[in-house]
């Protein structure tokens, strides 16, 4: 009879430790792939960021810039609108395009106007408290030439346990004193996802 | 209604006495029989039943003695019922204003759901008694809801950083609902909080993602909600769809909202102070238990069905461990009864509010249902339920059989233990509102109290409030209001 209900007792035991495993937690490369909801993710936002660099250091305004200037031009990243149905921080997508701008060590880069603020703080404290060699100097900032902004946009198509997930990502350059687009990009990203 | 219901379990206990029972046994299984009778009887009250005391107090409004009802409840946290005695320290420590202790409890319960990890001993005594044995981990929607009240208690001390966490914490759980359920019938998206996330980043600034939030909110009411529950999306939140569009500059977008919303967007005069008022109307639903009686219909190769022809209700089980004694035994048992959660509603006394600033009133809309949310929840895994609990029959019948070969008296007993002790799973957070309305009132910073006036359909009870309220210019002032009053179904009484 005790056999018989430790019999029933193991059985259950055994059913529900077959079907839920302990949890288990490893580290892997930032750098690895790794698609689990089919949502924007970190691959996506360095993929988009190094193949539309890419193309943007290629064309030909860069060179018409250097050809009358003969200097870098110097590149701001302006609102990079989200019209997808996702929260996208936007943040990592521009720093992940800032990052590949500043490796060609083709263009300088220059903050955003928030962190402007914060540095501009920084140095009148300076003026206030920092031995008298190492102050920064006003009026020392470096301007852009050009600004680039963009729109994520997203599509998703879904039926019973199927779903296409599209984003296009556009990004343009603009001239900062004449207004002018210089350059027009996009990049598109379609996944399948099935449940 | 314990007794009631412990009649009844014994009404359909299957097998009858043994007619040995009074000689060979008489004592030994009449003083068994009372240890578990007092073990089980115990055991049978609902949770609302056995946290009566700070249920009392809190519907009352004693907010000071619940609290300290539940911190004298050594056990609370380490029970399996731990999750609820958290969230219940939270809701009533954020309604008497104390943030840091509410942000405290409700950060351990959201813990406590994010690590839960079912116990395989648990889960095994679980099938052999009740789901009451399993650590209660809480419904998806109370899940989320946890956020709303930590996002608040965050907003009403000025933490926007940790009001932004909340935000992205309520994103991470509506993904994973929605990876839950791809069946969109089901509760798997929720628009009050998609709505409360375009609420608080647009007090914080981040119009891109207020914009995101509230057009994912309006898709919802508009798609889900209205059918499901007959919410359609407030008005509040289509004037701020408009706003979120103009304010990021999208222009397409805004002119099909306004085409769609029929609203024409007209740009705010005042400063940007603004007060959002919530009002937590009534108590949600408690849980309860409910009985099926299922008569088991012999099959073949070890198979038995278990049906409900009043429901039309039939499940089969396998039992392949069966030799032809034991499936003689439990074919004999012709109706079992099976016990199943379910929700009670507790009715509101008010169904309407309005905000009176400077003689103009702001009428708040109805953003949630809670209680129409959790008989969702339940409803949309009922047959799940259904099909655990017959395994769980299934499971304490095959062991009734077992014993009965080597011991009748023995199986007696077991068989009142396994009958006595088939109860449902009643716990849930019983101190969540009934609903939840609100509304954006434009107001300046001189303003230092505002009206809240609550009233029943047909006026037949009205009563208001003054809120005291502390904005700062250009800045969103957040206020909840709450209302405890509500209707006791006749069993809760």
């Amino acid at each position: 009879m005790k056999r018989n209900i430790l019999k029933i007792g193991v059985l259950s035991l055994a059913l529900f430790t077959l079907t839920d495993c302990a949890r288990t937690v490893t580290r892997i490369d930032a750098d690895k792939q790794v698609d689990l909801s089919g949502r924007w993710n970190d691959t996506d936002s360095k993929l988009v960021a190094q193949e539309m660099i890419k193309d943007v250091l290629a064309r030909q305004w860069r060179e018409n810039f250097f050809n009358k200037t003969n200097k870098k031009p110097t590149v701001i990243i302006g609102i990079i609108s989200n019209k997808s149905s996702e929260f996208i921080e936007a943040e990592t997508f521009v720093k992940d395009i800032e990052k590949e701008f500043i490796n060609s060590g083709m263009v300088r880069v220059v903050q955003s106007s928030t962190f402007r603020e914060k540095l501009r703080t920084e140095r009148a404290d300076q003026q206030q408290f920092a031995s008298p060699d190492t102050q920064k100097k006003w009026g020392k900032e470096l301007g852009a030439d050009y600004m680039m902004f963009g729109t994520i946009n997203s599509i998703v198509d879904q039926y019973n346990k199927k779903k296409t997930q599209f984003y296009k990502v556009n990004l343009e350059l603009a001239d900062l004193e004449t207004n002018e687009i210089v350059w027009l990009g996009d990049k598109e990203i379609k996944k399948f996802i099935q449940n | 209604m314990v007794l009631l219901q412990t009649q009844y379990v014994f009404f359909y206990s299957s097998y009858p006495f043994p007619t040995n029972f009074c000689t060979m046994y008489r004592h030994h299984y009449i003083l068994t029989f009372v240890m578990v009778c007092t073990l089980v009887l115990s055991a049978c009250q609902t949770y609302y039943q056995r946290t009566l005391k700070f249920n009392r107090e809190f519907e009352s409004g004693n907010f000071s003695e619940a609290e300290k009802t539940l911190l004298a409840d050594k056990k609370g946290e380490k029970r399996k019922t731990r999750l609820l005695h958290y969230l219940n320290l939270g809701t009533v420590t954020s309604i008497e204003g104390k943030v840091y202790e509410s942000n405290q409890y409700f950060e351990t319960a959201h813990l406590l759901i994010e690590d839960h990890q079912k116990n395989p001993v648990d889960e095994a005594l679980a099938l052999l008694t009740n789901p009451k044995m399993t650590e209660y981990k809480g419904e998806d929607f109370e899940s989320l809801l946890i956020h709303y009240y930590k996002a608040l208690n965050f907003l009403k001390i000025n933490d926007k950083e940790s009001a932004l966490i909340e935000v992205r914490r309520m994103n991470n759980k509506l993904n994973a609902l929605s990876d839950k359920y791809t069946n969109e019938n089901k509760y798997s998206k929720d628009a009050f909080v998609q709505n409360l996330m375009g609420i608080v980043y647009d007090a914080l600034g981040e119009y891109n993602n207020a914009y995101t939030a509230y057009r994912n909110a309006y898709n919802t009411y508009k798609d889900v909600y209205q059918k499901q529950f007959g919410i359609g999306a407030p008005l509040q939140l289509k004037k701020d769809l408009l706003r979120a569009c103009f304010r990021m500059g999208f222009d397409a977008e805004l002119y099909f909202y306004e085409n769609e919303t029929g609203l024409k967007f007209e740009k705010s005069t005042s400063d940007g102070t603004e007060l959002v008022m919530f009002w937590n109307n009534g108590l949600g639903p408690v849980k309860d238990e409910w009985s099926i009686n299922f008569t088991v219909v012999p099959g073949v190769g070890g198979q038995v069905m278990f049906v409900n022809s009043e429901l039309g209700l039939s499940f089969p089980f396998y039992m392949p461990s069966q030799n032809q004694g034991q499936s003689a035994s439990i074919n004999d048992l012709r109706i079992v009864r099976v016990a199943f959660p379910k929700y009670t509603e507790r009715k509101t006394v008010y169904d309407q509010a309005y905000v009176e600033v400077n003689g103009k009133q702001y009428p708040l809309e109805l953003a949630e249902s809670v209680n129409d949310v959790a008989f969702k929840s339940l409803n949309d895994r009922m047959l799940r339920e259904l099909g655990n609990s017959l395994l769980r029959l299934a499971i304490k019948k095959v062991e009734e059989a077992q014993i009965r070969k080597q011991n009748e008296g023995l199986a007696t007993a077991v068989t009142l233990f396994n009958a006595f002790s088939e109860q449902a799973d009643t716990r849930n957070w019983q101190s969540l509102p009934h609903s939840i309305y609100y509304t954006r009132v434009p107001i300046t910073d001189t303003v230092k109290a505002v009206k809240m006036t609550v009233l029943s359909s047909g006026n037949q009870s009205k009563n208001t409030y003054e809120v005291p309220i502390a904005p700062v210019k250009g800045n969103t002032f957040f206020s909840s209001f709450y209302s405890l009053e509500h209707q006791n179904p006749p069993t809760m009484q």
